[in-house]
């Protein structure tokens, strides 16, 4: 006896049907608004327009980042290279820096160097922060120790304490600034989220560990270390979101080398032609970096955490 | 019944408002023969003196006295009641969490520490400054920022040279042009930032909350927002501020813009999380559609609106400072700007310790009034938990 005359095999079909459609719709929308969102940006730049020597348009940016990606001439124009180890080698004298390889004044290592220390960085600071917060759980002196220090730095901007590493390591550790500032910056978000991640199991969870003979050490290992994932995952997605701008700055602020030393030597000629374009065009890099990576992140996410409500509502 | 009393609160805060604007033409009426005062104007130039500043805060501080005594009793009975209670409360504080001061105890006294083991090096200040120094000469020191000499309002002038020594005029260092200074240039940011949050947040929860209305808009919007969202916002600030101009509209624009942005995303994220129950309820019990977006979703997505509210203060604080620090002659920004230029460590400790007491502050006002705003969500058990005390009843088992 059945007790409905709907074809259970034409349900999953039709569900799979939609879900389809959901798809084709989703990636519809987001072309479209792509698309319009290029056809405002270039009416912001259009000839028309009283902001078009301001703004360059799309087309424009593209093309200075193609042009100036392996080998840029105003860089070498005005001595802006991204070899030092090779420049060091050179005798001093002028035009010694005719003789270094055309990649050098491209951007893609200064871009590279960025993109290599803000990861070293957020995953340093991951590390550090995971290793500190779920310590914290199982030891909770140490959430008593760290919390008061990290609340302080954690609602104060953050902006405010990379000139702290500037001064410090400005000129002798470049290279630390950047990762100095970032690490410290993803300690605190993931100390964060791991904590809050922790706090926001939900009780009934623990009573069933509990009901079933969990002991302290196996609550931990299997209750909080693996429920806290699809939580932290999101503050990961979120701290790594912020890392890019904040690596960046640093390097506009002191560093002699990346894509914010870019930004900043363009800055200085943001008046003339072409000042604009170049840092329209390195800003673009970054939010079009961020957008990719945390796509990839967000696939990586879903596809780890499919077991977990959030999990599966992961999307883009 | 209800609507008088609305009607008085609003004829008060308009009312105030009015007195506030006319206060200084109420002051400059007084006749000279008062003892008091020690102001003088003339040709729409007023000279501000301390008298002027003690006689404008009571004379604005006189309307809510005159029309809201009551009110104003219990407010200082109450913040009385908290000052004599403070030292009990620091106690009993430091009884229940010890680890908390200690743990700040011990950061400074490291400082310290290092202040005397750290290499002061070939630069002016120190790399590592004790606190004596931050404190002491850097703190004075400041008081070359107090650079101030009158402030244009347009219809009137204020001339303020008169409240202290400036030292771009070759007037002394004093304590009293420090504080001025930090004054000022707090007032300046904390202007810029809430003219650019209230301008951003305004505009943000505006957007996301009318763009899921039409689900083919929302759809379209989603993808560009994202990527918006996305976007460095802080490294722009060099090109943004040749776009929008280094003036305060320029500014107040770029802080409203990361706000903006941040909202419209949580916003829509918002109000598409918002329980299907809520909507099939409305509308099961006849509500239209629109009626059912402005009655249901609207105020059922506003809870989950606490954290985005909260970044985007975070947010608005570090454009400003950026903002700041690389484009204007004014504010803590800049001052942490001078800092660096300086290599002066202890300076910049100083913005550091003032940004965190003024970030500190609005996150906690802030957040007071959006529990208020929230206090008709029904208030549950929360389902928080804590591993000392369930584990820790495990092994009591």
């Amino acid at each position: 006896m059945t007790t409905t005359s709907t074809d259970v095999l034409n349900v999953r079909a039709t569900a799979r049907r939609n879900r389809r459609r959901r798809r084709v719709s989703y990636v519809f929308y987001s072309v479209l608004g792509m698309l319009l969102f290029l056809l405002y940006w270039q009416l912001l730049a259009a000839p028309i327009s009283p902001l078009s020597n301001l703004i360059p348009t799309p087309v424009e940016a593209f093309n200075h980042f193609r042009d100036n990606l392996m080998f840029s001439e105003p860089m070498k124009e005005n001595f802006v290279h991204a070899c030092p180890d090779l420049s060091a080698d050179l005798e001093f004298k002028r035009g010694r820096l005719d003789s270094l390889p055309d990649r050098c004044f491209g951007y893609l290592p200064h871009l590279l160097h960025t993109t290599r220390n803000i990861l070293i960085a957020v995953a340093l600071g991951t590390v550090i922060g995971l290793a500190v917060g779920l310590s914290s759980l199982l030891m909770p002196w140490i959430a008593d120790v760290v919390t008061p220090v990290t609340g302080f730095f954690g609602t104060t901007p953050i902006f405010i304490v990379a000139p702290f590493f500037v001064i410090w390591f400005g000129i002798d550790y470049p290279l630390l600034t950047t990762i100095g500032v970032v690490a410290f910056y993803t300690t605190l978000l993931m100390y964060f989220f791991t904590r809050r991640a922790a706090e926001n199991i939900p009780v009934g969870i623990i009573e069933s560990a509990l009901t079933l003979g969990g002991d302290r050490r196996t609550i931990f290992r299997w209750v909080y270390l693996r429920g806290t994932i699809p939580e932290i995952a999101g503050g990961f997605r979120i701290t790594l979101g912020g890392a890019w701008g904040l690596g960046t700055l640093v390097e506009v602020l002191g560093p002699q080398m990346g894509g914010g030393f870019l930004i900043r030597m363009w800055s200085y000629v943001m008046g003339h032609a072409g000042g604009p374009t170049a840092v329209v065009a390195l800003i673009l890099f970054f939010g079009v970096l961020a957008a990719a990576v945390d796509g990839i992140l967000v696939l990586a996410i879903r596809s780890l955490t499919r077991w977990s409500e959030g999990g599966r509502q992961l999307a883009l | 019944m209800n609507q008088q009393p609305v009607l008085l609160r609003a004829l008060f805060w308009i009312g105030w408002l009015i007195w506030a604007v006319l206060t200084p033409w109420l002051l400059v009426q007084l006749p000279d023969s008062l003892p008091f005062v020690t102001w003088t104007h003339g040709e729409g130039v007023i000279t501000v003196t301390w008298s002027y500043l003690v006689s404008g805060s009571v004379l604005f501080l006189a309307w809510p006295v005159a029309f809201r005594t009551t009110r104003v009793k219990d407010i200082l009975i109450r913040a009385g009641r908290g000052i004599a209670a403070w030292p009990d409360m620091l106690w009993a504080g430091m009884r229940r969490s010890p680890l908390f001061f200690l743990s700040w105890v011990l950061l400074m006294l490291a400082w310290q520490v290092a202040s005397y083991i750290v290499p002061h090096g070939t630069l002016e200040h120190p790399l590592v400054p004790g606190w004596e120094y931050v404190f002491g000469d850097t703190l004075f020191g400041m008081s070359k920022y107090w650079t101030v000499r009158g402030i244009d309002l347009g219809s009137v002038s204020f001339n303020v040279e008169g409240l202290a020594p400036l030292p771009i005029l070759r007037g002394e260092a004093t304590w009293l042009g420090a504080f001025l200074a930090i004054a000022y240039h707090s007032g300046v940011t904390l202007l810029r930032l809430l003219c650019g949050l209230v301008l951003g947040m305004t505009l943000g929860l505006l957007t996301g909350l009318l763009l899921p209305y039409w689900p083919a808009v929302r759809k379209t919007a989603w993808a560009p927002m994202n990527f918006l969202r996305m976007i460095p916002l802080l490294v722009a600030a060099p090109w943004l501020q040749l776009v929008l101009g280094r003036r305060f509209l320029g500014i107040t624009i770029y802080i409203a813009f990361g706000v903006w942005i941040i909202l419209v995303v949580a916003t829509m994220n918002a109000v598409s999380n918002v329980p299907d129950r809520y909507i099939e309820s409305a509308r099961t019990l006849g509500a239209s559609r629109l009626r059912t977006y402005y009655r249901v979703i609207v105020p059922g997505s506003i809870p989950e609106l606490r954290t985005a509210l909260l970044l985007a203060m975070g947010g608005s604080w570090s454009l400003a400072i950026v903002a700041e620090f690389l484009g204007f002659g004014s504010g803590l920004g800049h001052l942490a700007d001078a800092a660096v230029q300086g290599t002066n460590t202890a300076q910049l400790l100083v913005v550091t310790f003032i940004v965190a007491l003024y970030a500190l502050t609005t996150f906690f006002l802030l957040n007071e009034g959006f529990k208020k705003l929230i206090s008709w969500v029904p208030q549950r058990t929360t389902g928080k938990t804590d591993i000392r005390k369930v584990a820790g009843a495990a092994t009591g088992m």
